[in-house]
Parts: C-alpha cells; sequence; structure tokens
C-alpha cells in the first residue's frame, strides 16, 4: 500500500536538511524511537510502543536507496520485524521543498508492506495513525528547534570506520502511547497499527545524510 | 493465583496462571468440554456461559475474573435425564447438526429468555446474530427459542 | 419398510444437547500429549534464509522445535493426480509459497508456553513478487495441467447460432468455515514404526493413502481413529491430512504424543479454501433460446500446490458440462494454474458453484438478449423426463428425473407469474426489483475415477483404472438380541447415525431405538475403503447402501435362524416387533433375542449356511460408475438430483445493498430417506450459497496477506442476514441407489449463488456481476451503469 504524508517544518529548507539528515539529534523527536546502532549504510533502532496494558519492542533497520542533497530527495529501505506481529518493510521517498522563505515542506511517499497479523488487522485505520504519529514528531521537532536553533550539530564529519557497528548512546525512550495517538475507533485494533512507528523511525534514519 | 469459583453448583478452589482463558479453564483445568472454542476472538460465541446471571464470552475472560463467581455452563442445564425446555426445542425442531455451537446458543438463549418477557422473532434474531452457526442456516433455531418463549415448546 | 422416509428426531441430540459431545479437543486420547504451535510463513512468496530456533528452544517449558528440514528429513512429497511443478511437502523447507505456510512447530508442555515459544522463531526472508490471481499466474505460465475435451462438433454448431454469448465469469475464493476447526493428536511408535492419529479427518480416506506415502509408511502402519463428533467440516475437513503428516513427524521426531488444536486465525489462512476459477464461455443458442453450442475456458487457481484431491474441483461436475440441458455439442479447456495462495480442496457443492455460475448466468444472459422469460428459455433446454436414463456428451449417467417437472413446480411455488408483475409494478415506483433463476444437476456418489480425467487417456492408460466408490459397514447382534452398526461415513452433524438406525430398524423388524450406531472411524477396525468418508453427498447414495445390505446379511442369518426353530421355509419368516414370525401365522414366532442367544451359545446346533457371531461386514458400490473411457467421457458420479430455484431482489440503488425479498427451491434427490434431516440440509446448503453470493469471501492484498483472517473480517451469514426460504420436492428415486436416495445438501451451494446473482443482473439490467454482492461491490455497477 501507498501512503503520502507531509509536514511542515518553520526553518529554511537548507536548515531542514542539515537538521533532518542529523538522525541523533532529531530521533528522539519520535515518541517511542531510540536509535542504538549504525553499521556502515544501516541504521538500527527500536520502537516502544504500549496500547492500555500491552507493550511491544519493535526493531528497526534501514539503508539508503539514495539521497540526492541537491534535489533534498531522500530514498530509504527499511525493515521492521516484531515477532508477535509481523513484519513491515517500506520504500519511503522523502522530498523537502521551500515552503516561502522560512518554512519547509516535507513529503513523505511510503511504499508499505506488511505481513502476519499486521497485514491483517492493520490496515484499515493505518493511514490515521501514521498522520497522527508524524504530527506528534512534527511537534516535538518544533520544541527542539525552538530550545537549540540553527546551530546544527554533527557527529565527526569524516567517513565513520567501517569495520563493526557503532553504538549511540541514548536515552530510553518513554514508549509512545498509542492511545493518545490512535483514533479511538480503531483503537481496538491499534496494537499491530505501532507498524506506523517504523515507518516514522525510517523517515529519522532515512533522512541521515551520509552517502556510500 | 488461587482461584475460588462456583460452577453448575459445585465450588472449585484452583490454582491457575493469570493469563488462562476462562474457556481454557472450563474445559481443561474443569473437564467441563461442553463449552466450545470457535474463534478465541469473540465474535462466534460458540464459548458463551453465564456468569453471575449474565451470558459472556468465556474466550474473552480470564478464569481469574471469575473468582468468586457463579458460573453456569451447558452442563448444567438439564435436571438428570429430563433436558431444558431450550434442549427439548432444539431436538425436536431440527436446530442442531454438528452442535458445535449449540452450547453457546442454549447459554445465550437462556439467558436471553430470563431478561426478555416475550420477544418477537425478530428480538430473538438479534440475539442470535452474535452466534455463528454454519450449519443450520439458523431458522429452526429462531423457531425454538421462540417456541420456548411462548411457553409452547413442544416438550413431549 | 417403515422408518425411512420418516422424519424422525436424531439421535445424535441428545449427547450434544447436553454438552457431552466429544469431538477432537474433548477428548485425551494419548495421556501426556505435549502441545503443538506452528510457526507460519508471512509472506506468500519468499526463500527462507535462516532459521534460528535457540530463543525458542530455551523458553519455558519447550521440548523441540521441529523445522521444515526436519520434516522433508522423514517425508516425502505428497502424490497428487498430476505431476505439478512445486513440490508439496508437510512444511516448507527453502521456500515459503503462501502467507500462513507451516515452516516449524515448538512443542511444549502445555499450548500457551507452545505459542509463547512460536513467537521467538526468528525465521528471515528473502522476499519475492507473489502471483495473486489465476490470470497472473496463466499469465506467467504457472500452469501446472492444461486439457482440452470436444463431444459433438460445437465449433459448426456455433457457425449456426443466431446469438453468440461470450463472457467471463470469476467465481470467488470462499471457504466452509466449519465451527470446529482442525485437530490432531498424533502418537508414533518407535520400535514399531507406526503411527496412531486421533484427527476430525472427514475423508475421501483415498487421502489415508496419500498420507501414508507421505509419511514413508504402508497404509496398514498408519493408524486414524476420527472421534465420536466432528464440529462441521463443508468439505474442508479433508485438508486435515496434512497436519496429519506433519504432527506424526513431529511425533516422531521429537519421540512424544502431539497434540495441536488449530486456531480460527490459522484455519482461515492456512487450512485450505475454494478454488477461484475464471471461466470465458463461449455459448450459441437460436433464435428461440434453445442452447446448441457450449465451450468452456476454465482457469482454475488451486493456490501454492496441487494438493490432493486437486485438481478434483475441475473434474467432479465433469460429466455434467451440459447442466441439465440438452445441448450435446460442448467443447472445454481446463487449465490448472499455481497462485501463492493457501492451496484449495474440497468444499460445499466442491465444482457446482463455479460450473454453474458461470452457465447458469449465460442462460440469463442470453435470455435477455434474446427477450425471451428466462424460465422460457430454461423449460426449452431441460432433458425431459421421458429421456432417463439419460447419458450426457460427456458421459454422465443422469439416472432419473423429471427436469420439467421441478421447473414447472417452483414456478409455481414461487409465484412466478405474479412475481414478474408485481417486478413491473416495482419499477414503475422507480425500485429495483429483479428475478434470478437457476437449475442444476446436483450430482452426488462421485467416481473414483474422475480425477484421473485430468490425465490424458495416454497416461491414464499407464496406471491402474480407477472406478467405483466403494463403501462399508459393520453390523453385529448381541448375544442378547442388541445390534450395534459401525459405519465408516465420518459424519460432521448431518445426522447419519439417525438415518442408519431407521435403515437397520426396518431390515430387522425393530425401532431405530434400539439400533446403536458408532460414527468413531478407526482404519485399524472399521470397514472402509478409499472412497470412504463424508463428501460428494455420498451418505444417501452409497453409505445407506452399505448400511442396508449389511443388516439385510445379518436379517437373512436370523430369517434362516428361525426357519429352522420355526420349521418353516426362510421365505416365510418376517422380522417386526423384535421378532421373527411366520408370516399369515402371528402365533408362530420367536424372539430375536431367542435367535441370538443361540447363534452365540448354541453354535454346534447352527443350520448350513449360518455363521457363529452374528456379525456382517459389506460392502457395496454403485453401479454404472466405469473408469474414464479412451474418448475422455465419464460417468462422474453415481447420482443426480436437480434443484430449481426462483430468487426475488431488490437492490438498494443508494446503498448498493441486496435485500432477498423471497426464495423459492424446488428439489429433486429422489427418495427422502428422513425429511426433517433433509430440510436441515437444504436450509443449511442455502445459506452457504447465500453467504458467498452477498457476504463471504477470501480477500487477499497485493502482497498476498490473507486481510480477511478473522470473523471479524470474514463475514459469515448471521441470523438476522438469513433470506426467506420455501422448499419443495419432487421424488423420482434413483434406479442407481440401494434406497433409491440421492445427495441434496450441496445443492443450493450450486444454485443459490448464481440464482442471487441472475436476480441482480435482472434488477439492474447488466450482465457482468462478480460475486459477493456485497455493498461496495454493488455499488460499483451501479456507477458503472450508463
Amino acid at each position: 500500500m501507498e501512503m503520502m504524508n507531509s509536514f511542515v517544518v518553520s526553518i529554511p529548507v537548507d536548515e531542514s536538511w542539515l537538521v533532518l539528515t542529523d538522525l541523533e539529534r532529531i530521533a528522539p523527536c519520535m515518541p517511542g524511537a531510540k536509535l542504538n546502532e549504525v553499521e556502515g549504510n544501516e541504521y538500527r533502532g527500536v520502537v516502544k510502543v504500549k496500547v492500555g496494558p500491552i507493550a511491544a519492542t519493535y526493531e528497526g533497520k534501514a539503508t539508503f536507496v539514495s539521497l540526492d542533497a541537491e534535489d533534498r530527495v531522500a530514498v530509504i529501505k527499511a525493515f521492521g520485524r516484531d515477532l508477535r506481529q509481523g513484519n513491515a518493510d517500506a520504500v519511503i521517498t522523502a522530498t523537502l521543498s521551500p515552503n516561502g522563505d522560512s518554512e519547509t515542506t516535507v513529503d513523505l511517499v511510503t511504499d508499505l508492506s506488511l505481513s502476519g497479523k499486521l497485514a491483517s488487522f492493520g490496515k484499515s485505520g493505518i493511514e490515521d495513525v501514521a498522520a497522527n504519529v508524524l504530527r506528534q514528531f512534527a511537534d516535538n521537532l518544533e520544541v527542539l528547534l525552538a530550545a537549540e536553533p540553527s546551530e546544527v550539530v554533527r557527529p565527526a564529519d569524516s567517513d565513520q570506520p567501517a569495520d563493526g557497528p557503532r553504538p549511540i548512546d541514548s536515552a530510553e525512550p518513554e514508549p509512545m502511547d498509542l492511545a493518545s495517538v490512535a483514533m479511538t475507533p480503531v483503537l481496538k485494533r491499534a496494537l499491530p497499527l505501532v507498524v506506523v512507528a517504523l515507518v516514522v523511525v525510517v523517515v529519522c534514519l532515512g533522512l541521515k545524510r551520509r552517502r556510500r | 493465583m488461587d482461584v475460588s469459583v462456583t460452577v453448575n453448583g459445585y465450588v472449585y478452589e484452583e490454582a491457575v496462571a493469570p493469563r488462562l482463558l476462562l474457556s481454557d479453564f472450563l474445559r481443561h483445568t474443569l473437564g467441563l468440554t461442553g463449552t466450545h472454542v470457535g474463534c478465541e476472538h469473540g465474535v462466534c460465541g460458540a464459548c458463551t456461559v453465564i456468569v453471575d446471571g449474565t451470558s459472556v464470552r468465556s474466550c474473552l475472560m480470564l478464569a481469574v475474573q471469575v473468582d468468586g463467581s457463579n458460573v453456569r455452563t451447558v452442563e448444567d442445564l438439564a435436571d438428570g435425564a429430563d433436558l431444558h425446555p431450550l434442549q427439548s426445542a432444539f431436538h425436536d425442531n431440527h436446530a442442531l447438526q454438528c452442535g458445535f455451537c449449540t452450547p453457546g446458543i442454549l447459554m445465550a438463549a437462556v439467558d436471553f429468555l430470563e431478561e426478555s418477557d416475550s420477544p418477537t422473532r425478530e428480538e430473538i434474531t438479534e440475539m442470535l446474530s452474535g452466534h455463528l452457526c454454519r450449519c443450520t442456516g439458523y431458522a429452526s433455531i429462531v423457531e425454538s427459542i421462540h417456541l420456548v418463549s411462548r411457553r409452547e415448546g413442544t416438550k413431549e | 419398510m417403515t422408518w425411512v422416509g420418516k422424519p424422525l428426531k436424531r439421535i445424535e441430540d441428545e449427547a450434544l444437547l447436553r454438552g457431552r459431545g466429544r469431538f477432537i479437543d474433548d477428548m485425551d486420547p494419548v495421556p501426556g500429549a505435549y502441545h503443538a504451535a506452528v510457526v507460519r510463513s508471512l509472506y506468500a512468496s519468499a526463500l527462507i534464509t535462516g532459521i534460528d530456533t535457540s530463543a525458542a528452544l530455551a523458553s519455558p517449558g519447550v521440548l523441540g522445535v521441529v523445522t521444515g528440514r526436519d520434516v522433508a528429513d522423514m517425508t516425502k512429497p505428497f502424490p497428487a493426480a498430476i505431476d505439478t511443478p512445486v513440490a508439496y511437502m508437510a512444511a516448507a523447507v527453502d521456500e515459503v509459497r503462501y502467507a500462513g505456510e507451516p515452516v516449524a512447530v515448538v512443542v511444549a508442555r502445555d499450548r500457551y508456553l507452545a505459542e509463547d515459544a512460536a513467537e521467538k522463531v526468528v525465521v528471515d526472508y528473502e522476499r519475492r513478487t507473489p502471483l495473486l490471481t489465476p490470470l497472473d499466474a496463466l499469465e506467467s505460465g504457472s500452469v501446472a495441467s492444461d486439457r482440452s475435451f470436444v463431444y459433438g462438433d460445437p465449433v459448426e454448431r456455433l457457425s449456426e447460432a443466431d446469438l453468440v454469448v461470450r463472457h467471463s465469469f470469476t467465481f470467488p475464493r470462499w471457504t466452509g468455515a466449519p465451527m470446529e476447526c482442525f485437530g490432531v493428536v498424533a502418537d508414533w511408535s518407535p520400535g514399531e514404526e507406526a503411527l496412531t492419529v486421533w484427527t476430525n479427518f472427514q475423508g475421501p480416506f483415498t487421502l489415508h493413502t496419500v498420507a501414508a506415502a507421505a509419511l514413508g509408511l504402508t497404509r496398514s502402519k498408519l493408524r486414524l481413529i476420527t472421534p465420536e463428533d466432528s464440529g462441521g467440516s463443508f468439505g474442508v475437513k479433508a485438508g486435515v491430512y496434512a497436519y496429519v503428516v506433519l504432527m506424526g513427524a513431529v511425533s516422531r521426531k521429537l519421540g512424544v504424543p502431539v497434540r495441536w488444536i488449530e486456531d480460527r486465525l490459522e484455519h482461515l489462512a492456512a487450512s485450505g479454501a475454494s478454488t477461484e476459477r475464471v471461466t470465458e464461455i463461449t455459448a450459441g443458442f437460436t433464435s428461440s433460446g434453445e442452447l446448441i453450442s457450449l465451450h468452456y475456458d476454465n482457469v482454475e487457481d488451486v493456490g501454492a500446490y496441487v494438493r490432493a484431491p486437486e485438481p478434483a474441483t475441475l473434474y467432479r461436475m465433469h460429466g455434467s458440462l451440459n447442466g441439465g440441458y440438452k445441448v450435446r455439442d460442448i467443447s472445454a479447456r481446463n487449465r490448472v494454474v499455481l497462485t501463492n495462495r493457501c492451496p484449495t480442496g474440497l468444499n460445499r457443492g466442491f465444482g457446482g458453484p463455479q460450473l454453474y455460475f458461470a452457465l447458469e448466468g449465460t442462460m440469463a444472459i442470453a435470455a435477455a438478449r434474446l427477450g425471451i422469460d428466462p424460465a422460457v428459455v430454461a423449460r426449452r433446454n431441460l432433458v425431459e423426463a421421458d429421456e432417463f436414463p439419460y447419458t450426457t456428451p460427456s458421459g454422465a449417467i443422469y439416472d432419473s428425473g423429471d427436469y420439467p417437472a421441478c421447473l414447472d413446480d417452483v414456478l409455481t411455488v414461487s409465484g412466478y407469474a405474479d412475481r414478474r408483475h408485481m417486478q413491473a409494478d416495482a419499477r414503475k415506483e422507480g425500485r429495483w426489483v429483479g428475478i434470478g433463476i437457476a437449475c442444476v444437476v446436483e450430482p452426488s456418489v462421485s467416481n473414483m475415477g474422475y480425477i484421473s480425467l485430468a490425465a490424458t487417456p495416454d497416461e491414464r492408460a499407464a496406471s491402474l483404472p480407477k472406478s467405483g466408490n466403494t463403501e462399508g459397514a459393520t453390523i453385529a447382534m448381541s448375544p442378547t438380541g442388541g445390534v450395534v452398526v459401525q459405519i465408516s461415513t465420518t459424519p460432521q452433524g448431518q445426522g447419519h447415525r439417525t438415518v442408519a438406525s431407521q435403515v437397520v430398524a426396518d431390515r430387522l423388524g425393530l425401532e431405530p431405538g434400539d439400533i446403536e450406531v458408532v460414527s468413531v472411524l478407526d482404519t485399524h477396525v472399521n470397514a472402509w475403503s478409499i472412497a470412504s468418508g463424508n463428501y460428494s453427498s455420498r451418505f444417501a447414495g452409497i453409505g445407506s447402501a452399505a448400511i442396508a445390505k449389511a443388516a439385510t446379511e445379518l436379517a437373512d442369518a436370523i430369517k434362516t435362524l428361525a426357519a429352522d426353530e420355526l420349521e418353516c421355509s426362510v421365505e416365510d419368516v418376517e422380522l417386526r416387533g423384535g421378532k421373527a414370525v411366520v408370516k399369515g401365522a402371528p402365533d408362530a414366532a420367536v424372539s430375536l433375542r431367542r435367535i441370538a442367544g443361540r447363534a452365540h451359545w448354541n453354535a454346534e446346533s447352527l443350520p448350513a449356511g449360518v455363521s457363529p457371531g452374528l456379525r456382517f461386514t459389506s460392502f457395496v458400490s454403485a453401479p454404472n460408475l466405469a473408469a474414464a473411457a479412451d474418448d475422455d467421457t465419464i460417468a462422474s458420479s453415481a447420482a443426480h438430483g436437480f434443484v430449481a430455484d426462483v430468487a426475488v431482489v431488490e437492490v438498494d440503488r443508494d446503498t448498493g445493498s441486496v435485500t432477498i425479498l423471497d426464495y423459492t427451491s424446488t428439489h429433486d434427490a429422489g427418495t427422502l430417506l428422513n425429511p426433517r434431516l433433509v430440510e436441515g440440509q437444504i436450509s443449511g446448503g442455502f445459506v452457504h450459497g447465500a453467504g458467498v453470493a452477498l457476504l463471504e469471501r477470501l480477500v487477499y492484498d497485493e502482497d498476498g496477506n490473507l486481510i480477511t483472517s478473522s470473523f471479524m473480517d470474514y463475514l459469515c451469514m448471521t441470523a438476522t442476514e438469513v433470506p426467506p426460504l420455501r422448499s419443495s420436492h419432487i421424488e423420482t428415486p434413483s434406479p442407481f441407489t440401494a434406497l433409491g436416495a440421492k445427495g441434496l445438501g450441496e445443492g443450493n451451494t450450486m444454485s443459490t449463488p448464481v440464482a442471487i446473482a441472475n436476480a441482480v443482473r435482472d434488477a439492474l439490467g447488466i450482465e457482468k456481476v462478480e460475486l459477493p454482492l456485497t455493498p461496495p461491490r454493488v455499488w460499483e455497477l451501479l456507477e458503472a451503469m450508463p
């Protein structure tokens, strides 16, 4: 299935490109997400989710397909797995474009394949939930930008050593509480919808600026 | 966890895992296999039992939730050799074939008839819509419940 | 004959109503059995690149994990009637071909722990693009079988036609969805190298042979035992044999008895389904509506593997390509394609719903184009009453019938003429009311040889010819005169035990309540053969015949003993009221109890021709079921009932919902053995047929995941959706079955989907209709209308 989403970031497009590709900085904006390590071109993280009393942890990884700094288009392939709920595969195309002089529009096209219970139960409400999760992410990003305007801190810009993963030390996230982001009518089926979280993780991961 | 529950008039004191479903508790812990499990997601109604006077889906309840409760299952309906009027009506009207859904429907109907004075066919059909039966086509079940509700069950 | 034909209440009910039924999950046949949970493929098509079982093995209570590779080391591919490009194993090894396919089995102390551990088995896949529709599979060359048949000269006749109807029909995937899912308890005996399995299998017992072959066992080393009760099947439980092999291998590998009870999600995703069939029809009619040429181009999706008995769905109706009509010039091209969906199998109607959706749809389209009432077109083409037995172009021998009388009856009972007036009035008010007709021949008691038509005559010549449909039964009289009957018809709710008691009571002069009937089938004990089981509506035609024959043999022995006792000739003895009585001399009588006592206690005294023990096993096979002939004709079934239906529907133009205003069905099922059970079968078959017409369909997404995977999404008919049904009967006894009876439980599953479709065609004045006619789909039809 294909999903289209967009959100606006209140900084100019050149700056957005730098911020949004600074994965380690923006990962905490994603509700429930934690980036664990990066190895070569592959980024690995988890998303913690809870619905009422039930909690689940999704493992995700993502790799670049292409990244075009000139046109500001990134294409990312992502995979997420929860052994109970099933797998999610996604190809995400993110395009940044100026929205006036001071803002940036981020357009996402997600080609999503789900399997297992995710596929069986998760589809009907997934777009609503995706939109909600994304809005929450964008809100968090605004807060981050307000607190730490413009200064972009990057990890060592030189190529990192290719041998072995580089662990990333970040705080344990609060689980994303789907009860707060999902529409009520879909709540009874909401647990499998956490795949959406993976999609957004992928957005974060994918916009990482690293180039092969 | 310890559970003390009255089932069909007998008191059971059992230690159960917190996640044990009521349906599995009845069937496998107590050996009351008349309650059947058809979907485990609360749609088909085969597992319906009566807890404290209300019909419930035993696949959607945990055994620990009936601690201190009174549970009735299909095994409790007949009085020795005498069938319950609903059971007799089902027999008389060929309202069961494979019989897998029947215990759940009987228990729901028992609860329903205790709550409703003289239900219409439409009300019976509405009640029955919470139960799946793949054999009979339902008409004979509606007929049976209707007959009993009018106290004209053709019990012989 | 006094009990057969009476609407007797069922002897099955007492236990079932009290919650004392004995279904597979109620039984604990092997103490200490471990519980199995199946790890299933997440993808419709993928390579398995790795399986990590370490976390599962470390999970609490786990005894072991058996992977597809382990299973393959102990088993062989399942044989099927045709060679297939893809071997079908009980579990996937390197490649998965449908979402839900078994990949590994986790065995633990209880089911909860087994399911916990199953979630810890990590399987890595390399995804591939799945094939998900019959036509995509055809285009990709995923064809397992391609056969063409020509009877008469349909090409020449087509050139003479005034009207040619070319139309493509698609019959959807759906399933019987019995309330009880599959269950298997497998117990491997090391040393003996033998397997005993308790399972709610329904036959055909050809599949016992298939399972034994996959396990590498001779048939005598695979003992199958069915429980007394089975919670419905509608064909689906034939497919449980694959799990007999899987759990047998698991029990063998781990050295413990293993219990597996399928859950509903597994059942809907992976137990089986009907075939999806795309049929391109080319039919020639005269201007007066006579059907003179008929061509089928069938593309049959059997799913990921050719799972025995497939491609039987395509051939079960092969003798009846003409339906109930006189058309003699017919051709058919049958292509079997493999997709990446769950393998198909038996499902109520088995090929009939698919065939008639195309044939009867074509008749309705032709009538509309010719401007002739569809009832008139049907009547013009039906085989006449004086033509029976009628041999069809493709070889079926229609045993008996009066099709025109049946059609006339349903037209009368439904008030067809008045309905047409009402329809005209409704249309004036702007209401979309439509009337649909369907006439179907309902074959029953299948010939074991029909599947061999999937092979060419040359290929068939290389193997043993297959014919007939053998069934057995055993009857015994105890030393005190009690009667116990063992049947091998594995009932799933049809009431075989009741009818068996009626058949036997008539022959022994007893009451049905005197007869104990045991429906447990133990392949080491019962009288069974490869055709045994419960499918193709074979109980009424052949199951009852085996019981009747065994009972007659017992009755003959009793009469011989009584004649000896009463010093009269055997011909003068009749059995009634628990006694053997001399005809015309009611005082000259001896009780069955005394005769039974003598047979058991005083063997030395027995007259010639009577063996001690009073236990008789009889086998029968219906006549006129020869092997497939070199000209590709086959008498595919022994008996042929007839069903004529009239459906009246209204389509709501605002919501697209279809309401059935009236439904009338007239059956000719020969002699009715128990009218009460007959009505139950018709009512149930009707609701199944209405289900696929209005609600039921297995829906897959673009990745091949089943999205109707629970009862929240796979919508079965509930009490509120069931339309009103009136049924009516005429009886033309079959000359080919012992009691004159024919099957009748599948007829409405064949007729009702197309009758409703034709009514919607009529209401909207359109030709293209797809099932199920859900409101969104009807809405699409409305949108497409000019």
